[in-house]
């Protein structure tokens, strides 16, 4: 065993670098584009972020974490998150509004007009950005702790009103060869 | 029948901290005819409280004033602890090991290892045998005194399908302080999962309704929740008589005690003891030996995952029902002293997200994620050796909420440890390759140290340790430390049932010391 495989800083740069390469070498994704429009985001009425940089946001989570069962009313979601995270710390919005400028400025035009090989590449461009860690984290909070993902990813919640796993697969196994 | 102590009441004992130390110590010596007032820093939760919600329960249970992490410990949150009545036995897997005979005697069995700091315990697997058996018993352990073990889930055969086709043997669903009949007054576990998050029905051993409840019924105890110790003082002949604490309003409460025992896990233990200085004792108390808060033990938590080719649903069922003791033994051929233990262990999808890679993102990383219930996943822990180096500290002039200097707590890896490790994440990673796995994956040190203990240990020695073979400080005859500090090595298993034994071993000495006046 290499010893880069265990020592985390390493590991976890050698890993964005080969997750990198394989986005960029991936085909066009078939991921349909944004439904929402900035009307939508308008209508949220939120009152720091603008309806162009929720639009932004959500298209940022929906590129950081691709579900393609997941309606973009979901991703939706992650930005009254952000809302609520700014509302408590406004220092956090200047940061957060920057990053449809920082992306702008990596593909040099629109990022939300480019094609979405082109908007991961910009993504994987301001991956060392504070904002960035910022927005992974709070998109894996947002999306990860609703049910709705849940239902997608086979994670079922609260058990105990149901009388637990115990009559109902907790050793439901069926693929593992007899010993 | 829910006695209550007098402030100046000078003849009760004071336990601070209700977990596995504090808890059962106290409930013990109330059993044993004792006066006790436990003073716990968090509230206590009523049965309601508890829900199959592992981001509500963090909130509820954790311990979250501010801790400095230096080293390489975990930012922002260096270990993880509870802060409620009932300690970290409200979020532990129940995992209950005894430490192997080997395990107590490390200075003698691993030879000269640089930078170490190793001690035997002053005492022997024999003599702390039928106090295991007693915590067991207590505890309601699978696997002993006739309970039986708890089935397995998934996530449990595929860990035992694969390490068989490696040729491991050793295996079962742990023992575990989880009823797997009804015992006690408490139902059978259901399988629910969320075992980290407190046990909604009550399967898993917890003081917060056992202990607490029994030592209240024997009219000899009073918990006094919501109430944070902030020093202890001593009388002129340098024995401890008093514990300053802030009540629930913020009110500085001084209760007068015979004897004081110090039950609040590493951190705060170190805390308590090196913040309680005077002109007597200007380094803390219990410190000649400059020992309080050094020799900081954890176990290294690094968890194995892997994409198995079918469903695991690892979420369901309970956590730590299952475990390989084969690589347990100290075995030096293998490149390092001690041994490992490997564990199943389930992650909420959230978990997965930001821990798989802690900058995984994009389409692949997605749908890794996509495909939660088809991975499996173990956790792997292994002995850490005592270094001088590691320790908890007090810095000074943060200060907390309460006006307590803010703790530091410094760890780095001995390379022991990483040899371990490497090794460790080799093994689990073949684990469920030999099933085929799509990959296999590893978190490493990403998540707080749930295991902490050293930092006020045991010995016949006081210039090399800070108790004596009963947790009572060399220096000061009436204050007893009672939690994982005490540890003088740690071996390679989950810490409770070792801090019951000794908890239970000390309520005995304790009580005979009180009954003949020596104390």
């Amino acid at each position: 065993m290499k010893h880069s495989e265990l020592s985390p800083a390493t590991s976890t740069t050698l890993s964005r670098r080969a997750l990198l390469q394989i986005l960029l070498s991936a085909p066009a994704l078939s991921l349909a584009p944004l439904s929402l429009t900035t009307h939508d985001t308008q209508a949220m009425g939120l009152e720091h972020l603008s309806p162009a940089t929720s639009l932004a946001l959500v298209q940022v989570a929906r590129l950081l974490f691709p579900h393609e069962g997941l309606a973009d009313e979901i991703y939706l979601g992650v930005v009254k998150d952000i809302e609520a995270d700014i509302s408590t710390n406004e220092g956090l919005l200047h940061s957060v509004a920057e990053t449809p400028i920082l992306l702008n400025k990596a593909v040099a035009r629109n990022w939300m007009q480019m094609s979405h090989d082109a908007q991961i590449e910009a993504l994987a461009a301001i991956e060392d950005a504070s904002v960035f860690g910022y927005l992974r984290n709070r998109t894996i909070e947002s999306l990860y702790r609703n049910p709705a993902v849940w239902k997608l990813v086979g994670y079922e919640g609260s058990s105990i009103e149901y009388g637990g796993y115990l009559h109902r697969g907790f050793d439901d196994i069926d693929w593992l060869e007899d010993k | 029948m829910n006695k209550q102590f007098a402030l100046t009441d000078n003849s009760v004992v004071v336990v601070i901290g209700s977990g596995a130390g504090g808890g059962v110590l106290a409930n013990q010596l109330a059993q044993n005819g004792v006066d006790v007032v436990c003073l716990e820093a968090g509230r206590r939760l009523s049965p309601a409280d508890v829900v199959n919600d592992e981001t509500e329960m963090f909130g509820k249970l954790t311990w979250l004033d501010p801790r400095i992490s230096s080293g390489q410990t975990v930012p922002g949150l260096p270990v993880w602890t509870c802060k409620t009545v009932g300690g970290t036995t409200m979020h532990w897997t129940a995992s209950c090991p005894r430490l192997q005979e080997h395990e107590f005697r490390t200075d003698s069995l691993y030879g000269d290892i640089p930078d170490t700091n190793l001690q035997d315990w002053p005492f022997d697997l024999e003599t702390l045998s039928p106090y295991y058996s007693l915590a067991e018993d207590r505890m309601g352990v699978t696997g002993t005194h006739n309970i039986p073990l708890l089935p397995g889930n998934n996530n449990y055969k595929v860990l035992e399908a694969g390490a068989r086709k490696l040729g491991y043997t050793d295996i079962d669903t742990n023992h575990v302080a989880i009823n797997s009949v009804a015992r006690d007054g408490r139902p059978a576990c259901v399988q629910s999962g969320f075992c980290t998050s407190g046990c909604v029905i009550q399967a898993k051993w917890s003081t917060l309704y056992t202990e607490i409840p029994q030592a209240e019924r024997s009219g000899h105890f009073e918990l006094r929740p919501e109430s944070m110790v902030v020093r202890i003082g001593h009388n002129a002949q340098g024995r401890v008589d008093e514990v300053h604490y802030l009540d629930s309003e913020g009110t500085l409460r001084i209760q007068k005690a015979r004897a004081v025992c110090v039950a609040c896990n590493a951190v705060e233990t170190s805390r308590l003891l090196l913040n309680s200085t005077s002109d007597r004792f200007p380094n803390g108390l219990a410190n000649s030996s400059d020992q309080v808060g050094r020799n900081y033990m954890r176990h290294f938590i690094a968890s194995v995952v892997g994409e198995m080719p079918g469903p695991v649903n690892l979420h369901r069922g309970a956590h730590q029902a299952g475990i390989i003791r084969d690589e347990a033994g100290h075995n030096p051929e293998r490149g390092f002293a001690g041994g490992i233990l490997m564990l199943t262990v389930p992650f909420a999808p959230e978990m997965f997200a930001k821990f798989l890679d802690p900058n995984g993102w994009g389409e692949d990383y997605a749908s890794t994620l996509e495909n939660y219930d088809h991975l499996a996943a173990m956790l792997i822990h292994g002995e850490d050796l005592a270094q001088q180096s590691n320790r908890i500290t007090l810095h000074p002039t943060e200060r907390d909420s309460y006006g307590l200097p803010v703790p530091i707590v410094h760890y780095e890896e001995h390379p022991n440890t990483r040899r371990m490790k490497e090794y460790a994440l080799k093994c689990g990673k073949a684990i469920y390759r030999a099933l085929n796995a799509k990959k296999v994956h590893a978190i490493v040190d990403m998540l707080p140290a749930t295991h902490n203990m050293g930092t006020a240990r045991m010995g016949n020695d006081p210039a090399t340790s800070v108790c004596n073979p009963w947790g009572q400080t060399h220096d000061i005859a009436n204050l007893f430390v009672c939690d994982g500090s005490l540890f003088p090595s740690v071996g390679c298993g989950n810490p409770t049932l070792t801090i019951v034994a000794l908890a239970l071993r000390q309520a005995d000495y304790l009580t005979r010391q009180l009954q003949e006046n020596i104390l």
